[in-house]
């Protein structure tokens, strides 16, 4: 009898242990140990899982974002490091700076890498930093092409609709390449560009910082930076903007009309 | 005595390496895997030109990343496919060969997910 009673409580007990077994906690570790052990594809399946429970860790980028850099989904990881709310991690921002760099995000690569040079990383990773940031720094000694410039602009074009997000980090680079060009090239076409998708991706802070300074303004970028003014409920700056659209009875004149309905409701 | 000593014994035996889990830190052995794993030597750094090129540096082949399942070959084969016609009309050799070369290795890790995925579904053996 007392050999039921024993083995009732160890169940008890192991019960709740193994309970813990379908939880994100669990998968979350098995997902490290795949990492670990190189399985990434494993350690993939494992994380997708913790991304889809409602208990996600904050910074999942740390763990899915290298795990798909590791199978060569850069462009995945990249998304999953753009859409990142968690606080910044110097070893994630590493391995964002590698994918950008996989991906030819090359200005992008070296904004992340020289800030991690403050961070302090140790000495290997530091030293890695210091190679990547002279690696780009060589090649663009010389002045981009503007068929460089071209190639980053037709992809975020392409992505733009499908998935803007990625989009943004594309048009972003472009931007960052044309101010190493000694002329503009394609300026109010790129920065136009960026916004929408940055507007398409919830980054209207990011709009407004790139647009509020910009002159002229075409109506393209009139219409985003007036939405992303919107959008962080700034309508004393976000009215006249759309006023103007209406009046030019442009291209955003029903979008612009709309709007302003609504701001004024 | 011996026989409920014998249950206690086999039960937490069973239930320690859980409990090991339970103690562990994800994030302290990830951060150490990360160091650990980390591409320390920077590729070789070209600049693209113009839209044909491929989006990322030329990535291993199915083949090289010992992928030999057949859907797998099936999907890439298609990928491949359709790539190289799109880049005929473009008639850039060098793009084709590249472009198809990446669609191949997207299409085999798209595979070899879902195949992980797929063994991921069935209940782990305890």
């Amino acid at each position: 009898m007392r050999a039921v009673w024993v083995a009732i409580l160890v169940l008890g007990v192991a019960g709740e242990l193994f309970a813990d077994d379908s939880t994100t906690p669990r998968h979350l570790l098995l997902g490290v140990h795949a990492f670990k052990a190189g399985r990434y594809d494993e350690a993939l399946v494992e994380l997708r899982l913790v991304a889809r429970a409602p208990d996600a860790p904050a910074d999942l980028a740390f763990y899915l974002g290298p795990t798909l850099y590791k199978l060569k989904r850069y462009e995945e990881a990249a998304v999953v490091f753009a859409t990142s709310r968690a606080a910044p991690d110097a070893l994630t921002d590493f391995y964002r700076g590698e994918t950008y760099y996989q991906l030819r995000l090359f200005r992008k690569a070296r904004q992340v890498f020289a800030g991690l040079r403050a961070h302090g990383l140790g000495p290997a990773l530091d030293d890695a930093a210091e190679r990547y940031v002279a690696k780009i720094d060589a090649t663009y000694r010389v002045a981009p092409s503007p068929g460089a410039l071209d190639y980053y602009v037709a992809q975020g074009l392409e992505l733009a609709a499908s998935d803007p997000v990625l989009a943004a980090e594309y048009l972003d680079e472009a931007h960052q390449v044309e101010l190493l060009l000694a002329e503009r090239y394609r300026h109010a076409e790129i920065v136009a560009a960026l916004a929408r998708a940055w507007n398409a991706s919830g980054r209207p802070r990011d709009v407004v910082a790139l647009l509020a300074g910009e002159k002229p303004l075409s109506p393209d970028a009139s219409w985003e930076l007036a939405r992303a003014y919107a959008a962080v409920g700034d309508a004393v700056h976000a009215r006249p903007l759309l006023e103007a659209i209406v009046k030019a009875r442009g291209a955003h004149q029903a979008e612009a009309a709309a709007l302003l309905a609504r701001l004024a409701a | 005595m011996r026989r409920t000593l014998l249950l206690a014994a086999l039960i937490g035996g069973f239930a320690g390496p859980v409990r090991a889990d339970a103690d562990a830190d994800p994030h302290a052995e990830m951060a150490a895997a990360l160091m650990a794993q980390a591409d320390l030597e920077p590729a070789s750094l070209t600049l693209p030109s113009t839209a044909a090129a491929p989006r990322h540096a030329a990535a291993p082949s199915a083949v090289k990343r010992g992928i030999p399942s057949r859907a797998t070959g099936e999907i890439a084969g298609v990928a491949a496919n359709q790539v190289s016609q799109r880049a005929q009309a473009q008639a850039t050799t060098q793009a084709v060969a590249h472009q198809a070369q990446a669609a191949a290795a997207a299409a085999a890790g798209q595979a070899q997910s879902q195949a992980a995925k797929e063994r991921a579904s069935h209940p782990r053996p305890r």
